[in-house]
């Protein structure tokens, strides 16, 4: 039983285990021939890290940090096409295995593109891939699509107790709360799972902290 | 977000039940451990008989205290 319910959780979790192909293409793909110069160079010195695997993870973050610092000379050039070599090879990327409708899955990245190049500084080799795992269904909630702010979901009960100072986590008390409160007469309170939107929504709440106001109860 | 306030959960108690067990399921290790498997499977094959309380007690004593205050919590 515990080892299928592991393996569903596992593509949650190992958000930026890969390494990250997705922005030195679009660098090269459309950007204006003065920017595909620097462009050109900043993606010769810093290519060969991008390719390997976790052992060089922070030499991956100059390189990802400078990708924004590149795009920024586009926007003072002309605002409208540097923005564009970023969605088409966010989009172009997601659009293997998409067949939608191009403008559903463009605007999206339209509303997470601030977000995710503001966490490239903390996370250099996860949010670009972030991006790309979620291009498929195109979400909502911007809380959603983010990294956790503070994960709660699959971490260890000795991972939490440290971190929160609590024997039991927030989660499992405000659960056992409202299951307590309002589920007892609910018929099948544990065998009906209930609506997936709404899971993700109060697990993203979970996942980002918001449970920290309920420390003065 | 206070559960006390059904809003909190949009009025949708199987969510917070399901996200409760999603909780447990995406655990590293199980509740009751990995480790200690086969003892708790042990237990359970002697369950009505009086001997359960002393081959739990013999399982949980080995545990460490962290899993064992998730298991008196939960059960």
């Amino acid at each position: 039983m515990a080892i299928p319910n592991q393996r569903q959780s596992d593509p949650q979790t190992p958000f930026g285990a890969r390494p990250t192909q997705g922005p030195p293409p679009s660098l090269n793909a459309s950007q204006p021939p003065q920017q595909v110069q620097q462009a050109n160079q900043s993606f010769s010195q810093h290519s060969p890290p991008a390719v390997q695997h976790h052992e060089r993870s922070f030499s991956q973050g100059p390189s990802v940090q400078q990708g924004p610092s590149v795009q920024q000379p586009g926007a003072m050039q002309g605002g409208g096409p540097s923005f564009g070599p970023g969605h088409g090879a966010s989009y172009g990327s997601g659009s293997i295995s998409v067949s939608g409708p191009p403008q559903l899955s463009t605007l999206p990245f339209q509303d997470t593109q601030t977000p995710s190049s503001q966490q490239a500084f903390q996370q250099p080799a996860q949010a670009p891939l972030a991006q790309n795992s979620y291009s498929q269904p195109p979400q909502t909630l911007s809380a959603v699509n983010l990294p956790p702010l503070k994960p709660v979901f699959g971490m260890s009960l000795e991972q939490l107790f440290e971190r929160d100072g609590s024997a039991v986590p927030m989660v499992v008390y405000q659960c056992i709360q409202a299951v307590d409160l309002f589920g007892l007469e609910v018929e099948g309170i544990y065998r009906l799972s209930g609506t997936s939107s709404h899971v993700n929504k109060i697990k993203a709440m979970f996942d980002n902290g918001k449970s920290l106001n309920l420390d003065h109860r | 977000m206070d559960f006390r306030d059904p809003a909190n959960f949009f009025h949708d108690v199987n969510s917070v039940a399901g996200l409760l067990k999603q909780f447990f399921r995406d655990l590293p290790d199980p509740l009751l451990t990995a480790e200690h498997y086969a003892g708790f499977i042990e237990a359970a094959s002697e369950y009505g008989t009086p001997n359960v309380p002393a081959i739990v007690n013999k399982v949980t004593q080995k545990m460490t205290m962290t899993s064992f205050v998730g298991i008196h919590c939960t059960l």
